[in-house]
């Protein structure tokens, strides 16, 4: 029902602007389908048997696009994903809801990905606003931006391993000011009306507490008060022919913190989690040296102050007794940064070699020491320490570009090991507009002690057919 | 005897150096840069182009492009293209300010990627042209031009990369048509002295500019080619210089 209502809203929305401006309409249909290659029962995020579909939707895009007038602009787009297989259990036959809608037999969500309007010279010459659901660029970096904390990362796509969505991030409604002092130099203001929530995977719950049954997750709110919003200022210009960035952002951790154990009778351990508050300064630059294009990116996080607690066990009148022991959750600040370059190798039609080196994943930050060891924080495990990376990848393309070749890959560097994940892929476009992509997710490596080495009896291949129109 | 021979090879080598005619062919040069880039050209240019990209089994594909330009005679052009169709990369956007400082616009990421000149000599979205291709820098500041002859319509020159030059034609034979000014037909050679690409141009007389209005590149290599129409093209219309910027770069186009 919601959703036919979401549909009527969007045909009511789009006939009047149908009527009165033009209106572009595009938009892609995907075919997203990976296969595990191997057997794997006691998986930390993924159980499953060897030649198992490990995700198999179609996704649908709309955008429709246009002007109101000279200076007002507008863009919508509406995503649906559904997963064309029943859901088959063994207490449940793959029937549909009681009213009739599909969504059970055929499981399928939709929703404004994004939805904004532009207004340029907004009250002064040189200002633009943007207004609306929208993704605001902050950083230089080539997707693993650390300055970036405006749009928080698609962690729940991430681990679909579908390229699209590696490390991609997500819109957010936000009042976006630009303000050009000339085209090259520009301060922005962007108040964030509500805080940067990122998705997280399904049954992340359970994978949180995995190891400690019987087990609780509590999560931390606070209320919708005009001081919870979040909000960021960028200075932009270019210098010595080298573009340059200085930012601040006062906001959340896109992803939740573990600030608190507590052992109860009914639920088990309890663990608390919230979404604590940082700023973050950010520098950051692009420019090319000797025709190799680099960037770099710095960030200075202060996280809040943030009281964590646990239950420690000591010895009373000789027996054992809980004791609450406080404790402060980050170190008081650290930093973030990443080093790239890219360069196109004079070989066939040119080999396109890009690397980063990354201190400091999105989902990871610095604890302090007494958290480390109360809660087990560590580099190598998602929302743990912060690590070392390489990624770098190299493309070749053939055919007149028809057909291109990738091998991409990320070392991680976790100091107790290390992992090696490969993400070779092709791209054959069949027909203007139409590609099928093919590819794989293959680890090595420390399985132990790495965050992707986890992941090394899930390997996948995958195979994607995209149509644009 | 000797005495004759030795005029007539001197003769023969002056002739082979142009001294066999009132120009040079770093003059001719010199003029096409005039009027391409430089005081004699218009002050700026807005087009929309027609992208044809054949391949060599004969599959078409047509992209349209609006493009802005700007000369500045004493520095390199700007342009700013923005694609209107297909739908997959309408408002992607192209700016180059020079050849170290350009950007790529991509609308589905919101993103402005600067793009390092390395990537000149990759293929412009699958055409035939290369970015540097459709650069707007001046043809005198990387080569040396001979005259190899002339005909009715046109001189040829032959333009040899000026050491150090990063360019990857090593070497141009050039048309230059005796009415336009403007080069007619090139061929491009490649680092190891191949002939790579050929590249026909047609002129037309526009306001008090001659200004190109198809050209047609073909890949000789790999048996494709790609032809970029103009039309809608006005001139000198006082462009402002805030259009060839990251935020106009990012600007939906209507």
């Amino acid at each position: 029902m919601k959703r036919t209502v979401v549909l009527f809203l969007v045909i009511l929305f789009i006939s009047p602007l149908t009527a009165r401006a033009e209106v572009n309409l595009s938009g892609r249909v995907k075919l997203f389908s990976s296969l595990f290659l191997k057997e794997n029962t006691e998986g930390l995020y993924f159980n499953h048997d060897s030649g198992e579909f490990a995700f198999k939707r179609i996704e649908a895009r709309l955008r429709l696009s246009g002007f109101l007038s000279d200076q007002i602009s507008y863009s919508v787009r509406f995503d649906s994903f559904s997963q064309p297989d029943a859901l088959f259990s063994e207490w449940r036959f793959p029937e549909s809801s009681p009213l009739g809608a599909p969504a059970q037999a055929e499981p399928f969500d939709f929703f404004l990905y994004e939805g904004n309007i532009r207004i340029t010279d907004f009250i002064l010459d040189g200002l633009d606003f943007t207004v609306g659901k929208q993704r605001i660029q902050w950083g230089t970096a080539d997707k693993v931006n650390v300055v970036d904390n405006l749009n928080p990362v698609d962690f729940a796509n991430f681990l679909t391993f579908d390229p699209d969505y590696f490390a991609e991030r997500r819109p957010e409604t936000a009042l976006n000011f630009e303000y050009y002092f000339s085209g090259f130099t520009k301060i922005q203001l962007v108040w964030l009306l509500s805080r940067q929530i990122a998705p997280l995977p399904y049954n992340f719950s359970d994978m949180v507490t995995h190891d400690l049954m019987p087990s609780y997750v509590k999560i931390e709110t606070e209320k919708k008060l005009l001081q919870n919003t979040n909000v960021g200022l960028r200075f932009s210009t270019v210098l010595l022919n080298t573009d340059l960035g200085l930012s601040y952002y006062r906001g959340n951790f896109g992803l939740p913190r573990l600030y608190g154990v507590t052992p109860t009778v009914i639920n088990g351990l309890e663990y608390s989690y919230k979404y604590p508050q940082r700023e973050v300064l950010g520098l950051d630059i692009a420019g090319e040296i000797f025709s190799l294009g680099f960037w770099a990116e710095l960030a200075y996080v202060r996280p809040e102050d943030v009281d964590g607690f646990a239950f420690i066990s000591i010895p009373v009148n000789g027996g054992p007794s809980l004791v609450k022991k406080t404790f402060s959750l980050f170190e008081d600040s650290y930093f973030k940064y990443v080093l790239g370059a890219d360069y196109t190798l004079d070989i066939g039609t040119g080999i396109y070699l890009n690397a980063q080196y990354l201190h400091g994943f999105f989902d990871e930050t610095d604890y302090s020491s007494q958290a480390q060891s109360l809660f087990g924080f560590k580099k190598g495990m998602f929302f743990g320490e912060i690590e070392n990376y390489i990624l770098a990848s190299a493309e070749y393309s053939l055919l007149r570009d028809k057909l291109t070749l990738e091998l991409g890959g990320l070392v991680e560097l976790s100091g107790e090991g290390h992992s090696l994940a490969f993400m070779p892929s092709l791209e054959y476009k069949i027909k203007d507009l139409v590609t099928f992509q093919a590819g794989g997710f293959m680890v090595s490596g420390d399985e132990d002690h790495t965050k992707f080495g986890s992941f090394k009896k899930d390997n996948i291949l995958f195979f994607a057919l995209k149509t644009d129109f | 005897m000797n005495k004759k021979i030795v005029i007539i090879c001197l003769s023969l080598f002056l002739f082979s150096m142009g001294f066999g005619w009132d120009v040079t062919g770093n003059d001719i040069l010199k003029k096409v840069d005039a009027l391409t880039v430089g005081d004699e050209a218009p002050k700026d240019t807005q087009m929309v182009m027609t992208m044809k990209i054949v391949s060599s089994s004969g599959n078409e594909k047509v992209r349209e492009l609006k493009t802005w330009t700007k000369n500045n005679p004493d520095q390199d052009d700007w342009r700013l293209m923005k694609f209107v169709s297909p739908p997959d990369v309408r408002d992607v956007g192209f700016l180059t300010l020079s050849e170290e400082q350009m950007y790529l616009y991509l609308p589905e990421f919101h993103r402005i990627r600067r793009i390092a000149s390395h990537n000149k000599s990759d293929r412009f979205m699958g055409s035939d042209f290369s970015y540097e291709d459709l650069g707007v820098a001046s043809f005198q500041k990387y080569y040396e031009a001979e005259i190899m002859n002339e005909d009715e319509e046109s001189w040829i020159l032959k333009l040899s990369k000026k050491p150090g030059a990063d360019k990857p034609y090593e070497k141009i034979e050039m048309w230059v048509s005796k009415e336009s000014n403007l080069p007619i037909k090139m061929k491009l050679y490649d680092s190891s002295g191949e002939l790579w690409k050929e590249e026909l141009q047609e002129n037309k007389s526009f306001d008090s500019y001659w200004i190109p209005v198809k050209i047609t590149m073909k890949n000789l290599k790999e048996g494709s080619w790609t032809e970029l129409t103009m039309k809608e093209i006005q001139t000198d219309q006082g462009l402002d210089s805030e259009l060839f910027t990251p935020r106009y770069l990012k600007r939906r186009i209507r």
